[in-house]
């Protein structure tokens, strides 16, 4: 904190520097030295070079644009919050950091903020014409109140995205806000941006109506584009010189939801997030909650936490793994990996009543006990799979063709990851040894044992190889929660509606994705006044993205493959 | 009979071999690749699922016949037929038996490759005439491929028709009788090398896994077959099946004898001939459909420098090193 506090005095920034403890240190500096700051801060002995999450927070007169980084040579924590008036231009800092490329688009969007210095400033997740709605001054009202206001007047004009207006489900109060205006200054035309190291060109997308090339439109429709993603690429010949990826299809605006949910109910909205690991995302926010309400979580429920989640971890890598293989055109190991996977959701449909949308983590603990016939089914699933991980291997990692396919392809060196906010096994496979299962350790991971898998060389492959070995850990930690199961309640003693003191907390968890970080924001009432989901796929996309040029359509393929996108948790 | 009669005949005879094998290599695949993905495969329609494809050809006929509007015509009618009609043609050359050919030329092995060459060029139209990105560069790879194939295939199959002395397709049978060192069958498959440049070559040629660029189902959704549907796909479909169970054939005709049976003499098994051909072929179909089950794919650039840089050398080097020992035995032992 007061190397921070130097740091900015030495680049001549006022800045005020509180610690909050469930966040670490946190700067609030102003909207025009933000920049300098930010430099200053990568530049200096802090090293913070990793942009953990970019998101705003509407505080009622202003939006706080809050940059989160890490340090990883000093292990610190490090918040940044600037204010911004509504409105007013939010200045990039895309060449500091690659990894605010797609999160300043979407908070420019949801905050109705004027993006400048961007190289690609276009909408990101919704459609021209939706309001600025993570403002409060958008509220969300019931459909019986959409219905009668809909009915009394509908006004297509007042359709705006920069004034808090009507649009679906969204009231406006009837605050006029200040600064909201619709003559904004005209943005002045962006001087050619410098590229950062890693990067063929600037990430600026695909200008399709004047490329005289071949623009592909790869999804929202396609094979494998693992759900709704759309990349468009401009082609030459095969070798791809541009690409650009769209997204917002499966948009549902989880974060807004969560802001008028109870907080044991915030889970449902989590779950179909990040789909195929709903474990995670609950526990990030469960813990974010407990941060701030003081819960202490029994030891039992910790373990369940962990049990659980490294079961979903495995369901989730499986859901990786054989989509892998079908993205190299090998269509076993889709099919193979599916047998386990059924015994898993089998298990979890055991405990927690549910195959996929479990709601299962709350604050205070857990919701179920595990039963006695999960157990058995754990054991006997724990030695099928150590045979058929072996399998896997074999099948796809051994396969010559698959290696000559993955390696060499779409390489992160250590400081393009970092760069990139990229986390997880995408990290991993670049060789930054970084796990929050062992460097923040949350629910009984201290207690457990487990290597954190790494290798050095950054491409497909490499990713790949380490997400073969978490699987191997995971199932090595799964046996370990089940043999010490400490005895005791599942749950900790939470009130029914919970209504934690006002206060701001950041829980993140190793999701099979990467690090999933849920901010919480509580204003003292029974659901959170601002939470923010840190989406790893999102940052593994723009990543994703911003490799593609210069590789072939093959290639974009397998690559995308690799960063392991779930939409439902890119979009949210 | 009359001449006219026995062509017609002939036509029909190749036709319905096409079709019914076509029938039952669908239903094969799915159930191979199933036995390879612990899973069972059609199990519904018939005994284990048998009537299944049957079901589905009758579908691909009934079915509406979409022709997308911004496609080009006549090509895209022209197309399946293009890609078809080689197809069929091939078949007239196949030896079945010592007296089962539909058409005995004296350079069948020219006209197999001179016909079959004419597919990728209805695949191209096909690509071309739907108007459509994807199918547009399944097409290309079809293009690039094709002459990547063609010149190692040729080459690979060059040893056997030198050691047989003959481009009959039932010459090339006929030098396979009998034995060598005592105990194993004269199969021109001993000529490992040219067997194995042939099979890759040959793979390449059907495109087959890992070599099914053209319509590369997760990169290029369905290549050049994206716009097709009802029976103008099924032509495209049928025509990949068989041109599966004759590049099948054909290895077995120029490497495994034929319709021969090993050790036995040829007068003996003039009957059961066609069925042993037919055995060996699906023998051959079978491990074509196993590594479909089992690779992944390989990428463009990698297909043409294999192509180029490894199948082509390889192959010219090996018809240089049979010409050498053919010479060098004719030398010692005198003619055969």
């Amino acid at each position: 904190m007061t190397v921070a506090r130097g740091v900015l005095e030495r680049a001549a920034v006022a800045a005020s520097i509180e610690t909050v403890e469930s966040l670490g240190a946190v700067c609030r500096v102003s909207s025009s030295d933000a920049r300098k700051a930010l430099v200053a801060l990568r530049d200096s002995d802090l090293a913070v070079g990793f942009l953990v999450d970019l998101f705003g927070i509407d505080t009622g007169e202003a939006v706080d644009i809050v940059y989160h980084l890490r340090s990883f040579a000093r292990d610190e924590e490090l918040v940044v919050k600037v204010e911004h008036g509504y409105g007013s231009t939010l200045e990039s800092v895309w060449d500091i950091f690659p990894a605010a490329l797609m999160p300043e688009r979407e908070t420019a969007e949801l905050f109705g903020l004027e993006l400048a210095g961007h190289p690609n400033p276009k909408r990101l997740l919704t459609t021209d014409g939706c309001p600025p709605y993570l403002r409060k001054s958008l509220v969300v009202r019931s459909a019986e109140e959409v219905r009668d206001r809909a009915s009394q007047h509908v006004d297509a004009t007042s359709l705006d995205r920069t004034a808090g207006s009507l649009a679906g489900g969204f009231a406006e109060p009837g605050v006029a806000e200040p600064g909201a205006s619709l003559d904004a200054t005209p943005i002045p035309a962006p001087k050619p941006l410098p590229v950062p190291r890693g990067l063929k060109r600037a990430p600026s997308g695909v200008d399709i109506e004047n490329s005289d090339r071949l623009v592909l439109n790869m999804g929202p429709q396609h094979p494998s584009t693992h759900g709704v993603l759309r990349l468009i690429l401009e082609l030459d010949g095969e070798e791809i010189v541009s690409g650009e990826a769209v997204i917002g299809y499966l948009h549902r605006g989880i974060e807004k939801l969560a802001e008028s949910r109870r907080y044991s109910a915030v889970g449902t909205l989590l779950d179909r997030g990040d789909y195929v690991s709903g474990i995670h995302a609950e526990l990030a926010f469960a813990l974010a909650t407990e941060k701030i309400a003081g819960i202490e979580v029994p030891r039992r429920a910790n373990y369940l936490r962990c049990l659980l989640g490294e079961l979903n971890r495995i369901a989730s890598h499986i859901t990786w793994y054989g989509p892998m293989g079908l993205d190299s055109g090998a269509m076993g190991p889709f099919l193979y990996t599916f047998r386990d996977r059924e015994t898993i959701l089998d298990i979890l449909e055991d405990i927690t009543g549910q195959r996929m949308m479990f709601n299962y983590v709350r604050p205070g603990g857990v919701v179920n006990d595990i039963t006695t016939t999960a157990e058995a089914k754990i054991r006997a699933f724990l030695d099928e799979f150590a045979v058929h991980v072996d399998e896997n291997d074999e099948l796809l990692m051994g396969n010559e063709i698959f290696q000559a396919r993955t390696q060499g392809i779409g390489v992160f060196d250590r400081e393009t990851a970092l760069g990139f906010g990229l986390t997880g096994a995408c990290l991993r496979g670049s060789g930054v040894d970084w796990d929050i299962r062992r460097d923040r350790p949350y629910a009984a991971y201290d207690e457990l044992e487990f290597d954190v898998p790494v290798a050095e060389e950054g491409d497909v492959y490499a990713r790949c190889a380490v997400r073969l070995e978490e699987m191997r850990q995971s199932a090595r930690m799964i046996r370990q929660c089940i043999e010490g199961l400490p005895e005791g309640e599942h749950t900790a003693k939470v009130a029914k509606v919970l209504r934690p003191p006002a206060g701001e907390a950041y829980g993140a968890v190793e999701s099979p994705r990467g690090e999933l970080g849920v901010h919480l924001v509580s204003d003292g009432t029974d659901s959170p006044y601002r939470m923010r989901y840190r989406p790893p796929a999102l940052y593994a996309l723009q990543a994703g993205e911003a490799m593609l040029p210069g590789l072939l359509i093959a290639d974009a393929v397998v690559l995308m493959g690799s960063m392991d996108l779930i939409l439902g948790e890119v979009d949210r | 009979m009359n001449a006219w009669l026995i062509a017609v005949l002939r036509f029909l005879a190749a036709l319905g071999l096409m079709l019914f094998n076509g029938v039952v290599m669908i239903y094969m695949l799915r159930k191979v690749l199933a036995r390879l993905h612990v899973r069972l495969g059609p199990m519904d329609n018939g005994p284990h699922g048998m009537f299944q494809t049957v079901f589905d050809v009758l579908k691909l006929l009934t079915k509406e016949d979409v022709t997308p509007r911004a496609v080009d015509k006549a090509l895209f009618f022209l197309a399946p037929v293009i890609v078809f009609v080689p197809s069929l043609m091939a078949y007239m050359v196949l030896p079945f038996s010592r007296t089962w050919v539909i058409l005995d030329v004296p350079y069948g092995l020219l006209f197999y490759f001179a016909v079959m060459s004419v597919v990728p060029l209805g695949i191209l139209a096909a690509g071309w005439a739907s108007n459509n990105k994807w199918s547009f560069i399944g097409a290309m790879r079809i293009v690039g491929q094709q002459v990547t194939y063609e010149v190692p295939m040729l080459l690979a199959a060059l040893p056997v028709v030198m050691m047989a002395g003959s481009m009959s397709l039932s010459d090339i049978v006929r030098a396979q009788s009998g034995t060598f060192l005592w105990i194993l069958p004269r199969w021109f498959a001993f000529n490992v090398p040219a067997l194995v440049l042939f099979f890759i070559a040959g793979l390449i040629e059907s495109g087959q896994t890992p070599f099914d660029l053209a319509e590369a189902e997760s990169e290029l959704v369905a290549g050049f077959s994206t716009e097709y549907s009802a029976m103008k796909f099924g032509l495209l479909y049928l025509a990949e099946f068989s041109n599966v169970f004759l590049f099948s054939a054909l290895t077995v005709t120029l490497f495994f004898g034929g319709w021969q049976v090993p050790w036995v003499s040829a007068d003996h098994v003039q009957w059961v001939a066609p069925i042993v051909f037919m055995v060996k072929t699906y023998i051959g179909i079978f491990f074509i459909f196993a590594i479909r089950g089992t690779l992944p794919r390989i990428r463009v650039d990698q297909m043409l420098a294999t192509g180029w840089k490894v199948l082509l050398p390889a192959a010219l080097a090996w018809v240089m090193v049979t010409g050498f020992v053919i010479k060098v035995g004719q030398a010692l032992v005198g003619p055969r």
